[in-house]
């Protein structure tokens, strides 16, 4: 069963939560730096995905479908900066096992998740219908 | 400097398969992807070397996955780089610490993108 918008976005949320969290712990364990903004990362997928199934009805099932997509919905680059530097860095701290993040790169970082997840939840909320 | 967007585009464009006959006499889909690339990155400080595994396919779309290695950690640069690779909508690319540098694959071919920004 694929999620739904508002399953989507209290996922966005949650992972925003679980990265501060991670934050308010201030361990200097870099590989806790690495899952806090990979946890940013994941904020701004649901994000996304929560409004194309809200506008579009499309349920998002890959990386490279949402690339797709976003050449086919061009409403997306209103993020696409903020989504793919969390992405990159993500992937980086994932992959590469990278020891440079800093809880200084994670506010930025985490600013940049949270106006993702802001745009997304009131483009959703405008297109929703009033009870 | 900044290639221009018509460049760039146009590159992601000559990717795939539609790619003009005079264009495909010229040069090879992979060797614009480089120069575009080059020219994308150009100015960038700390990029120690940029790697490409070129992905060219007949009758199919196309895509190029390259290494951006990274010698120093900026995440403010960074997010340089990822707004001008975010023109490209057909090569992929990873963000490379200078000390993981043995995990990128060895059939990569070596982008040149100017001694002076080394």
């Amino acid at each position: 069963m694929p999620l739904t918008v508002e399953q989507h976005l209290k996922g966005a949320r949650d992972n925003l939560a679980f990265a501060d969290q991670l934050r308010a712990v201030a361990n200097q364990d870099v590989c806790v730096i690495r899952w806090a903004i990979t946890a940013l990362f994941y904020s701004a997928v649901h994000a996304v995905r929560g409004y194309l199934v809200a506008r579009h009805g499309v349920t998002v099932i890959s990386h490279q479908q949402m690339r797709d997509l976003e050449r086919d919905h061009p409403e997306l680059m209103k993020t696409k900066v903020d989504y793919d530097q969390l992405k990159q860095q993500s992937h980086t701290a994932r992959y590469y096992l990278s020891n440079r993040f800093t809880w200084a790169d994670f506010d930025v970082l985490r600013s940049r998740a949270e106006r993702v997840l802001r745009h997304w939840s009131i483009v959703v909320s405008k297109s929703q219908p009033r009870p | 400097m900044l290639a221009t967007t018509d460049a760039i585009f146009g590159v992601s464009r000559d990717v795939g398969a539609p790619v003009p006959a005079s264009s495909q006499r010229r040069v090879a889909p992979a060797l614009e992807v480089t120069s575009a690339i080059a020219a994308t990155l150009e100015g960038i400080p700390g990029i120690s070397a940029v790697r490409l595994i070129a992905r060219n396919r007949t009758g199919g779309r196309s895509h190029h996955k390259a290494f951006i290695v990274l010698r120093t950690h900026d995440i403010e640069r960074d997010a340089q780089i990822v707004e001008r690779m975010s023109q490209f909508d057909q090569v992929d690319y990873d963000l490379v610490p200078e000390e993981a540098e043995g995990m990128i694959p060895s059939d990569t071919i070596e982008i040149q993108i100017g001694a002076a920004h080394c």
